[in-house]
């Protein structure tokens, strides 16, 4: 059986900089993943490398069967992976709703023709109808209908969050990537964040997500894999990852 | 709020824009304005009606372009020159009237944008602005250069007024009414454009090109198209210019006009095609207006910009900060994508 996400000798260099080494691995349909790692180690490269942010040194990626390296971002997104960032990137200056609806559009493009003439004909409302219909959906999901006109620059920092997620979730993608999405969040916002990603998991959806929160990556995931340096050193589950040597020296360091 | 219009679900935010306001405007437009000039009868009034709507339509397809999707674009003015000059020679050399000469304008001018863009889109920031700026001079340079061609600064006769198929439309109200109808039609699909999904996409990559980028968006290819859609109607207007007139000379399309209309989307506020049109208006009817003040009238203008730009940010209407617009592309000129690609293309 092949995987969602295979993932084949990646590697990224940045200048003199190894960031990412190397790497092999893969997310299986259905699966929660968890991505850590200390400061640096290149989680947010391999993410970036994955969605196509960044273009590889070496090595392949490969989604539903489909090799993805080398397209544009944009490209990968229509395909299936959705992602959030991990410095809250929301369009300030537009509506909730109109942000999320670009999710919606990214999706399902609506051309120029069709916002001109779209009301015209059969096609076009109906277009627009699911465009609508899915935002609706993603804004219900993560429970922010009630600011859907606000400005997404006057919400408060955990409504911007969830809003993130919210515009991923209406490409009804078959892959979502979080960058760190319990950065900058307090206890109780942080479980209600675990409890929201297990339930999107639980509706049938492909998660990985980056962590630095201990207690949120070993409480929902099923799986964990470990960067250190740019490498891959461990990929397991939370007990086995909890209690395996070459983690605990990466996170520790070696007592010598 | 942009697409609530066409949003299905009957909750409390589905939002039908009333029919009144659209209402009053076209009977201003269409009843009350003509009323009040053909009561004037004065040539100049007419002129500054026509002058006016054909810079509403300018400074609306520049809202597309700069005011929506979020480019600043420095040469405007050119591609509005390119569709006056499409019309005059087409006129002139060919004997063709305006029912042919208006659409090949707008496509004509479309077509010269979309060439030009091919290889400037994958610019970012500055160096597109940069870019734009170039191309609005070497256009000009072509007009003013190429005598054989253009007749340079001597500029063309336009010998044919305004006609719909063979239907004479020339006379003042003849002529209002047509530019009217054309600005109109215009910018009722510039204003689909802008408040709709297609818009939404635009406004994504004015916010944040690489986030848009990854929803989806294809970002290079819609920046051609807000790019080319809004060449097309300066083109238009560039039509309705020439025939207007009946004589264009290149100094009608230099630098301080694409510089004229950006003033026009920043001062009625980016973003918004409601304040891309007031601030056309406000910038074509306060220097007439202030005629009697000699040749203090452009210092009022300039300070009429200069304290709309201070006091209010993101103009009369707009949704966003024209500075902060500036001051992020600047910054991102500056900013390494730490990809090891060249600074300014993406």
């Amino acid at each position: 059986m092949t995987h969602l996400l295979e993932i084949r000798n990646v590697s990224r260099r940045f200048g003199g900089v190894q960031a990412v080494g190397d790497v092999t691995a893969h997310v299986d349909e259905g699966e929660l993943v968890g991505l850590i790692g200390p400061n640096g180690a290149g989680k947010t490269t391999l993410f970036n490398l994955i969605s196509g942010f960044t273009p590889l040194s070496g090595g392949t990626v490969a989604f539903a069967g489909r090799t993805i390296s080398g397209l544009k971002p944009n490209h990968v997104a229509r395909l299936g992976i959705s992602r959030t960032f991990q410095n809250l990137r929301v369009f300030p200056n537009m509506s909730v709703f109109d942000n999320v609806s670009v999710g919606a559009v990214g999706a399902l493009p609506q051309g120029a023709f069709g916002a001109l003439f779209g009301g015209l004909h059969r096609r076009g409302r109906d277009r627009s109808a699911e465009i609508s219909r899915r935002t609706w959906e993603a804004l219900e999901a993560v429970g922010l209908t009630h600011v859907a006109a606000e400005l997404a620059a006057n919400l408060p920092y955990g409504q911007r969050k969830y809003l993130e997620i919210a515009r991923a979730l209406a490409m009804r993608p078959r892959f979502l990537i979080l960058d760190e999405p319990a950065a900058g969040l307090n206890d109780t916002e942080t479980r209600d964040l675990a409890a929201f990603i297990k339930r999107l998991h639980g509706q049938g959806l492909t998660i990985m997500l980056v962590e630095h929160d201990m207690t949120l990556v070993m409480g929902i995931c099923q799986r964990i894999l470990v960067l250190a340096s740019g490498r891959k050193i461990a990929d397991g589950t939370p007990d086995a990852v909890r209690n395996d040597a070459a983690v605990l020296e990466a996170y520790l360091g070696v007592d010598e | 709020m942009n697409a609530f219009e066409t949003m299905a679900p009957a909750d409390g935010l589905t939002r039908r824009r009333g029919l009144l306001v659209p209402a009053l405007i076209l009977l201003l437009v269409f009843a009350a304005l003509p009323a009040l000039l053909a009561g004037f009868d004065k040539g100049y009034f007419y002129q500054i009606a026509n002058l006016a709507l054909i810079f509403v339509l300018l400074s609306a397809s520049m809202h597309l372009v700069t005011g929506v999707a979020g480019l600043l674009h420095l040469g405007h003015a050119a591609f509005y020159g390119v569709g006056a000059y499409t019309a005059a020679l087409l006129t002139s050399k060919l004997g063709l009237g305006f029912t042919v000469t208006l659409p090949l304008s707008g496509l004509v001018a479309a077509l010269v944008a979309f060439l030009v863009a091919l290889p400037t889109m994958r610019l970012v920031s500055i160096y597109f602005a940069v870019a734009t700026l170039a191309i609005g001079q070497m256009l000009y340079l072509v007009m003013l250069n190429w005598v054989d061609f253009t007749k340079g600064p001597n500029g063309i006769i336009v010998s044919k007024g305004f006609e719909l198929f063979g239907f004479s439309l020339s006379g003042r109200l003849g002529a209002y009414y047509t530019v009217a109808a054309v600005v109109t039609l215009s910018v009722v699909a510039i204003g689909r454009l802008s408040h709709s999904y297609y818009g939404n996409a635009l406004r994504s990559i004015r916010e944040d090109d690489q986030c848009a980028d990854a929803m989806g968006v294809s970002t290079v290819r819609l920046k051609m198209e807000a790019f080319t859609l809004s060449a097309f109607f300066a083109g238009i207007a560039g039509s309705l210019w020439a025939h207007m007139t009946g004589y264009i000379s290149p100094g009608d399309f230099k630098f301080s006009e694409s510089i004229l209309i950006l003033a026009m989307v920043v001062v009625g506020g980016l973003g918004s095609l409601p304040g891309a049109i007031i601030g056309a208006l406000l910038l074509i009817l306060l220097p007439e207006g202030l005629r009697a003040l000699g040749d203090f009238r452009n210092i009022m203008v300039g300070l009429v910009m200069f304290l709309s730009i201070l006091l209010l940010p993101k103009g009369l209407l707009g949704e966003v900060s024209a500075l902060r617009l500036v001051r992020r592309q600047l910054g991102a000129a500056w900013r390494n994508t730490g990809k090891g690609e060249g600074i300014g293309w993406r």
